[in-house]
């Protein structure tokens, strides 16, 4: 096979691959129709995936173009398969952590669920302030636990898998149980609880976020590469082949 | 949030990811309302539910996973009694997502047709604009220079046409070595591998530059480097060792044409160089005549006086050229008193009554070419000659090169009698005119024209002499346009290339060559460098280095030169040069054997490669364009 033509069929071969890859995406859309298990479809994603960044290197022969669309070809294409690393790493690791959590949380009810805890804290220090006529614990919880309480917190923390969160929660529960009677410290324990449940959330909450979007990255460039994909086939065609 | 019974209808909203618009209370972490927002984006959430009408009455229809029906219940005119004011809704993670899935490619399309639609208009932005949209990456220097204002268009035919057309281009094939052959010229045809024509019936595929030569490769890339994957393309049999795989040398290798002197090394070497007669002048190496230290393919010879002169100078100067001889006459048509006034003299001169011709020879074969009459019958050359002796006593040499202008078109009349006085025809004409010898005043010691007796004579000066390259290359191709003209033509040729007298001498050393089967003949009077074959990139240098770095000893049969270059002794070197096709040809020596090359080119040893020894292209050169530049 001459030089010239095996470009050409890798090419043709990278185009495929390309045509497949995105029909990935297409199968989910279409899960009414009998196309095979998800997870088949994600296992060929993967596979033939890396196989194109094989391809990519035979068809270029090198890592780097040189020409200024061919550039852009080419971090599209970087890029594209970097998210896509990205993601698979994270649709493999993510769900064991969130599985330790010991909790299931549908993503689109965790603001309710968030609501409802910061409900039931509020609830508990006005509770405890009204029973025992003491102050402290309300007090504590308008300098520390509103704000955790008003909306998902340590999300850097959670997505590098830092213990950070509960450090603090840890040391929030300590920094006022010296100072609390032994009915307020009944409170703080019942709002400790609750503060962890929220922690659990947030991790949920995180995680979940991140697995779904990498997605804003990687079908965007996925879609911007196959067009420019067919603009450079196009110019291939009308300029040399 | 661990109740498994939390998704029953009644205690949970149906969540619905895939809608374009979710609650925006939950948006501020805030409790979102069940209803939820509205299909277009407004808040669905104001009222707590929608009032049924039942028998003129409103009943509230909050849902039970809401709280149940509320308190107050709806108002008279059927609105809700539970309001509140209303939200932002926000779009969903899965609406965001689809938004940049569009616009990111959308993106790509618009820069696209700008840079394609927007190029054209104003040189400057329409180079921005190709380089962003259509821009392969950077010519080489050299293509770079070439391709001037033209630009893509200089290679690329579709480049630049209506956009129809130009889509149009790409179903249909384009061949950029139309473009390659504008400035490159083969000796064969292009598309034809090697440039080669092969014989009918060989399976060979037709072949285009870009093949193997791919440009948009950087300024500095080397497109013309090529590696036996390439080969290997086409050349089936696999090729991963010289000693094993690449077939043995042809049997004339590297000596397929003879070489434009007529030098025999083995009666050089085996006998003059024995006689002791000559000991001054024998070599003392291969590397005293042939120029080895800067030699590639071809060692080039010393020059004449380098190298052949010692021993063969002097017999130069011996090889006279007559070009004129003054005939016999069966009378005379010279009126002596005419003479008398042409010449000058200062006495009266009465015509012999019994005229007897003082040559007693026919005329001379050169002299019945230049006047185009038989050199046998007196009566008819007699007075044309006679004609042009009285012209050269009137005008010296005028008479002679009108004669020659008729005949020699091809040869530059100056160089075929450069240095002619007319002061020594005139008076060799006179002499001859009075039916006298010409006496030479003395004898000529340093070469050129005189008049010696009967003759005009040209005495060479030394090796390479211009006025006898002159008469020999006239020679060569002499003919004439009838059987009796080609016949004194042929006559004239065998008289002045003759090895054993006059100028013909120089044809002993100097090959006689016809390039092609209908060509004209030609004196070899320059080294040939011979580039037939395929080994152009063979450096005899570096390989002298390596045979034998302190010196190539011609005494040595087993170093330097005779490594590689065995003397066969029997070879017929002389047969070679009888007829005047180079290519039929005995060398001196041997033939090289692979065996020779596989000693060092060998795997784990020194560079094995197709390129190292082999070129692709068929006499690569260019065309007059490349040397042109008009960009």
């Amino acid at each position: 096979m001459p030089l010239e033509g095996s470009s050409e069929l890798t090419g043709y071969l990278m185009l495929g691959t390309m045509i497949f890859l995105a029909l990935f995406n297409v199968r989910k859309r279409l899960s009414m129709l009998v196309l095979g298990n998800a997870s088949t479809w994600l296992t060929l994603h993967v596979v033939i995936g890396v196989f194109a960044l094989a391809v990519y290197w035979l068809h270029t022969r090198t890592i780097w173009p040189g020409g200024m669309y061919e550039k852009a070809l080419a971090i599209l294409f970087y890029l594209t398969v970097l998210s896509g690393i990205v993601g698979y790493v994270i649709q493999r690791f993510y769900p064991r952590l969130m599985t330790q959590t010991g909790i299931e949380v549908i993503f689109e009810r965790i603001p309710l669920y968030i609501s409802e805890l910061r409900q039931e804290a509020e609830a508990l220090v006005l509770e405890c302030c009204d029973k025992t006529r003491v102050d402290t614990l309300g007090r504590h919880y308008l300098e520390s636990y509103q704000w955790f309480f008003s909306r998902p917190r340590f999300t850097f923390n959670h997505i590098v898998g830092s213990q950070r969160s509960r450090q603090w929660l840890k040391h929030q529960d300590e920094v006022v149980r010296r100072y609390l009677n032994e009915d307020e410290r009944k409170y703080l324990d019942d709002l400790s609880r609750l503060a962890r449940q929220k922690e659990r959330i947030d991790l949920h909450y995180t995680l979940q976020g991140a697995m779904k979007r990498w997605l804003l990255v990687h079908i965007p460039l996925a879609a911007a590469l196959m067009v420019l994909s067919f603009w450079h086939f196009l110019v291939v065609n009308v300029y040399s082949l | 949030m661990m109740d498994p019974n939390r998704f029953e209808f009644d205690r949970s909203a149906y969540e619905r990811p895939n809608n374009t618009y979710v609650c925006g209370r939950g948006g501020e972490w805030r409790t979102p309302c069940r209803q939820g927002p509205s299909h277009d984006g407004t808040c669905g959430g104001v009222a707590g539910c929608k009032p049924y009408h039942n028998r003129d009455r409103w009943e509230c229809r909050r849902a039970k996973a809401a709280g149940g029906p509320c308190e107050n219940g709806p108002a008279p005119d059927g609105t809700c009694g539970y309001t509140q004011s209303p939200c932002v809704p926000r779009r969903t993670l899965r609406q965001h997502r689809w938004r940049i899935s569009v616009i990111a490619p959308g993106l790509v399309v618009a820069a696209l047709a700008a840079f394609t639609h927007l190029a054209g208009d104003v040189d400057v932005i329409a180079e921005i604009f190709r380089i962003g949209a259509l821009d392969a990456g950077e010519l080489t220097d050299k293509h770079a220079g070439f391709i001037g204002a033209q630009g893509c268009k200089a290679c690329h035919s579709a480049h630049g046409a209506p956009p129809m057309v130009w889509l149009a281009s790409a179903f249909s094939e384009n061949d950029m070595s139309k473009a390659c052959v504008g400035c490159h010229t083969f000796g064969g045809p292009v598309s034809a591998p090697h440039n080669a024509i092969f014989t009918a019936g060989k399976k060979v595929r037709q072949t285009e530059c870009a093949m193997c030569h791919t440009e948009h490769k950087g300024h500095d890339a080397n497109i013309s480097d090529l590696s036996d994957r390439q080969c290997a393309s086409c050349h089936e049999k696999p090729f991963t060792d010289f000693g094993k795989d690449h077939p043995d040398f042809s049997k004339q290798f590297p000596h397929f044409r003879r070489s434009s002197i007529k030098f025999s090394h083995a009666s050089h070497l085996g006998k003059h160089f024995e006689d002791r007669t000559v000991a001054k002048g024998v070599p003392a190496s291969c590397t005293t005549c042939h120029q080895a230290e800067s030699a590639q393919r071809t060692v080039e010879l010393l020059g004449f006086e380098e190298t052949c002169a010692v021993c063969h100078a002097d017999q130069i100067a011996k090889r006279k050229l007559v070009v004129l001889q003054l005939p016999e006459f069966d009378e005379t048509d010279i009126d002596p008193q005419s003479v008398v006034e042409l010449c000058g003299l200062n006495e009266d001169v009465e015509a012999e009554d019994d005229y007897e011709s003082i040559s007693s020879d026919e005329m001379s074969d050169i002299s019945a070419y230049m006047m185009g009459l038989p050199s046998d019958d007196p009566g008819e050359y007699g007075t044309a000659f006679q004609e042009l002796v009285m012209g050269m006593a009137e005008d010296g040499t005028t008479p002679l090169v009108e004669m020659l202008k008729g005949r020699v078109a091809t040869v530059d009349l100056v160089q075929l009698l450069a240095g002619l006085n007319p002061e020594v025809t005139k008076r060799m004409a006179c002499a001859w005119a009075f039916n006298l010898e010409y006496e030479l005043p003395a004898e000529p010691a340093f070469g050129g024209w005189y008049g010696d007796l009967l003759e005009l004579i040209y005495q060479p000066g030394g090796h390479a002499d211009p006025v006898l390259m002159g008469w020999l290359n006239l020679a060569i191709n002499a003919g004439g346009d009838s059987e009796e003209a080609l016949g004194r033509a042929e006559k004239m040729r065998a008289r002045l290339l003759s090895p054993k007298d006059g100028p013909g001498a120089c044809i002993k050393c100097h090959a006689v060559t016809r390039d092609a089967a209908d060509g004209p003949l030609r004196i070899e009077w320059r080294f040939h460098k011979d580039e037939t074959g395929g080994h152009p990139s063979y450096s005899h240098r570096r390989h002298l280095g390596l045979v034998d770095p302190s010196g190539v000893k011609l005494a040595d049969p087993n170093k330097g030169c005779t490594t590689c270059h065995r003397l066969d002794a029997n070879a017929d070197f002389e047969a070679g040069f009888k007829d005047y096709d180079p290519m039929t040809y005995s060398s001196n020596f041997f033939s090289i054997k692979k065996e020779t090359c596989v000693q060092c080119h060998a795997q784990g040893h020194v560079r094995q490669d197709c390129r190292l020894c082999h070129n692709y292209h068929k006499e690569p050169a260019f065309t007059e364009k490349v040397t042109r530049n008009e960009n």
